[in-house]
């Protein structure tokens, strides 16, 4: 049993629809990456599985014990975090508010976990400074810690390496490719670049055409050039 | 100095203005570091203008009681708000600007029209101002305000962790299962609650000051979110105490006077600011 | 961090200083008259106002004890009864509300001879009570001993 499946699905808001007829399925261990042009209804899917839209048609079922809600997610960060006082652990911390249901206060082991996933990315020594005072890469370390915590089994990454320079870019797919090989943690990834396929292991490309398979099936479909929209010479 | 005020606490009256300002001020200052961070800080605003329309018309009904019809009312529109500020079809500032000078607009316009009150500038000017309400309250209004203040706190510490979560990243909020909608109604509900009993100590017109310089001067020095709320709550008390003290003492109307207070609060914080980026 | 604490010790701090000095302007305590269970005269306005709205709202707990309040002498005629009202006019401190409290100048006096202007500055000190007239309850205070002009 896959940990999400999605069949027939058609996003869109209202009567516009986006894109239709989706079907894929993720396992536990994949990482799979979700490419396609601006607009082609990437961030309405992912929206959709995270349960914060409704899909116009179709279904999504989460199974092998993950539950909806269980899902770490990594947002795009949004202006008003840019000048909001909080320390990187208070930011991380946050990430265990999924479990609490109506408890108000974190308990021993939240904090605990909160610690050992910070460590994980590396942050453990900056726990007490201000979030807005770091790097657009170590923010985005802390904000993977905080959906560390809300999920052991899946995260949904939306551009995680927009607006990062080369370098920070290479070093963040690295820690998501290591948090998926020797944690099998899932990964299901939202991304314009098209070097993020290097690392997945399967590709859903939605807009005018859809693709879902391996990431090899993809590669290699891409260097036959099978795709429709790269005949009409658009440059990519 | 002290034998002054010593003089002055032998009312009772300005013992109750204390206490109340006291908490009205914390309250309102809690509150402020989300609304401010969250970009809602006009809301305060909008609210209190609402709240000055819902006591004109309580005045024409002849009300016994103005705090039962003006609370709902503003509950109302603080919900209706912070719904409008989610849809993208009206611009949430532009909704708040259109409701606050609507309530006021159509507020003065029904006391001119229907008052029976023989001082009509002084009822208008006293709502706008606060002048001397926070003086001028009878005992039950005080247990009114303290009750509702504590209760106010008592939430506050109680969903201090999800309304961070809320602030912070709504989306993500949402998305690990928290009842973001849930959160916000509560918000909106107790900033109308806040809203309402700090008509009394600086009148509607300068309501926004006391949610918003607590929480921008916290901001200027501080940089957890708890050093921001709890630096906040001190900064508000602090400001209204001397405020209210000052005015007592020097004749000065409470409101203004606390606002000024509040004003040279941020002013120092921006100084203090400075020296300790300076050295950093 | 010690920087911060540092910051906010200086915030207290000169917090503190603007209170003190802002206090000590006005700090001036008044020896209580003989005689007088409540000498507004010394207070300030905002609270001298706040006082008298007491009073106007609960009455009952200043019946017969001798007020000495000071404010802006003002006349008022009643065109229907004929009758005169004196009062003693006090404004709040953002100057848009006024209350007054009328008065019985002890000793005779005639009107308009006797009387300034209205507008006049005044000090009054007598004794507070209630009367109906027309069913409705006012207050005054009776037996007033009056000081024209600005007392310091």
């Amino acid at each position: 049993m896959a940990q999400l499946t999605c069949s027939g699905l058609s996003l869109g808001y209202e009567r516009r629809v986006i894109c239709a007829g989706l079907s894929f399925s993720v396992n536990e261990g994949d990482y799979l990456c979700i490419v396609g042009e601006n607009g082609s209804g990437k961030t309405t899917l992912m929206k959709t599985i995270l349960g914060l839209q409704k899909p116009l048609a179709g279904s999504i079922a989460f199974g092998d014990g993950l539950k909806a809600g269980e899902i770490g997610y990594l947002p795009q960060q949004t202006a008003a975090q840019k000048d909001f006082p909080a320390t990187v652990w208070e930011v991380a911390l946050s990430g265990c508010q999924a479990r609490m249901g109506r408890r108000p206060f974190y308990s021993r082991q939240e904090k605990e976990e909160t610690r050992r996933n910070l460590a994980r990315m590396g942050m453990e020594g900056l726990a007490g400074r201000c979030y807005r005072d770091l790097s657009g890469g170590q923010q985005q370390r802390v904000l993977l810690a905080r959906a560390l915590c809300a999920t052991r089994k899946l995260l949904l990454l939306d551009e995680p390496v927009s607006g990062l320079d080369p370098a920070v870019t290479a070093e963040m797919y690295a820690l998501i490719t290591r948090l998926n090989r020797e944690e099998k943690v899932t990964i299901i990834m939202i991304s314009h670049d098209p070097g993020a396929v290097q690392y997945a292991s399967h590709v859903l490309h939605i807009g005018r055409e859809l693709f879902f398979g391996t990431a090899q099936a993809y590669r290699e479909k891409w260097e036959n050039g099978d795709f429709d929209f790269m005949r009409g010479g658009s440059a990519l | 100095m002290i034998e002054t005020l010593g003089m002055y606490f032998q009312f009772p009256f300005v013992r109750y203005a204390l206490i109340v300002g006291v908490l009205i001020a914390l309250c309102s200052s809690l509150l402020g570091v989300t609304l401010v961070l969250r970009r809602f800080s006009f809301i305060g605003d909008g609210l209190s203008h609402v709240a000055f329309g819902a006591l004109a018309v309580a005045g024409i009904l002849n009300l016994t009681d103005d705090m039962l019809f003006v609370l709902p009312v503003t509950v109302l529109a603080a919900v209706l708000l912070l719904r409008t500020g989610q849809n993208t079809k009206i611009k949430g500032d532009a909704a708040i600007a259109m409701i606050s000078v609507s309530a006021l607009a159509i507020g003065y316009l029904l006391m001119n029209l229907f008052s029976t009150s023989t001082n009509l500038s002084g009822d208008v000017c006293s709502t706008l101002f606060g002048s001397t309400s926070i003086l001028t309250l009878t005992q039950g209004e005080v247990w009114l305000c303290a009750v509702l203040s504590i209760a106010v706190v008592a939430l506050f510490i109680l969903f201090y962790n999800k309304l961070f979560a809320v602030t912070f990243d709504e989306d993500f909020a949402r998305a690990s299962g928290t009842r973001v909608e849930a959160y916000n109604l509560l918000i909106a509900v107790v900033i109308a609650v806040i809203i309402v009993l700090a008509m009394n100590l600086v009148g509607s017109l300068l309501i926004s000051a006391l949610i918003i310089f607590p929480a921008m001067s916290a901001m200027r020095i501080f940089r957890s979110f708890r050093a921001v709320t709890l630096c906040s709550g001190v900064l508000s008390v602090v400001c209204a105490l001397l405020g209210i003290l000052i005015s007592i003492v020097s004749g000065t109307p409470v409101g203004s006077t606390i606002v000024a207070v509040n004003m040279a609060a941020f002013l120092l914080c921006c100084g203090a600011a400075r020296i300790q980026g300076g050295k950093a | 961090m010690k920087r911060k604490t540092f910051a906010a010790l200086l915030l207290l701090a000169s917090l503190l200083a603007a209170d003190a000095s802002a206090l000590s302007l006005f700090g001036k305590a008044p020896e209580k008259e003989e005689g007088v269970d409540l000498d507004l005269s010394q207070l300030s306005g905002t609270v001298v106002y706040s006082q008298v709205y007491n009073m106007m709202v609960t009455p009952q707990d200043y019946v017969g004890k001798t007020i000495r309040i000071s404010g802006l002498y003002d006349v008022y005629e009643d065109a229907g009864t004929g009758n005169t009202y004196f009062a003693c006019i006090i404004p709040d401190a953002t100057a848009c509300c006024a209350q007054g409290i009328e008065f019985l100048w002890a000793g005779e006096h005639t009107y308009p001879d006797d009387y300034p202007e209205p507008g006049c500055e005044m000090t009054m000190t007598g004794r507070f009570e209630t009367y109906e007239e027309d069913g409705a309850e006012y207050i005054r205070l009776a037996d007033a001993e009056v000081e024209w002009g600005e007392i310091d």
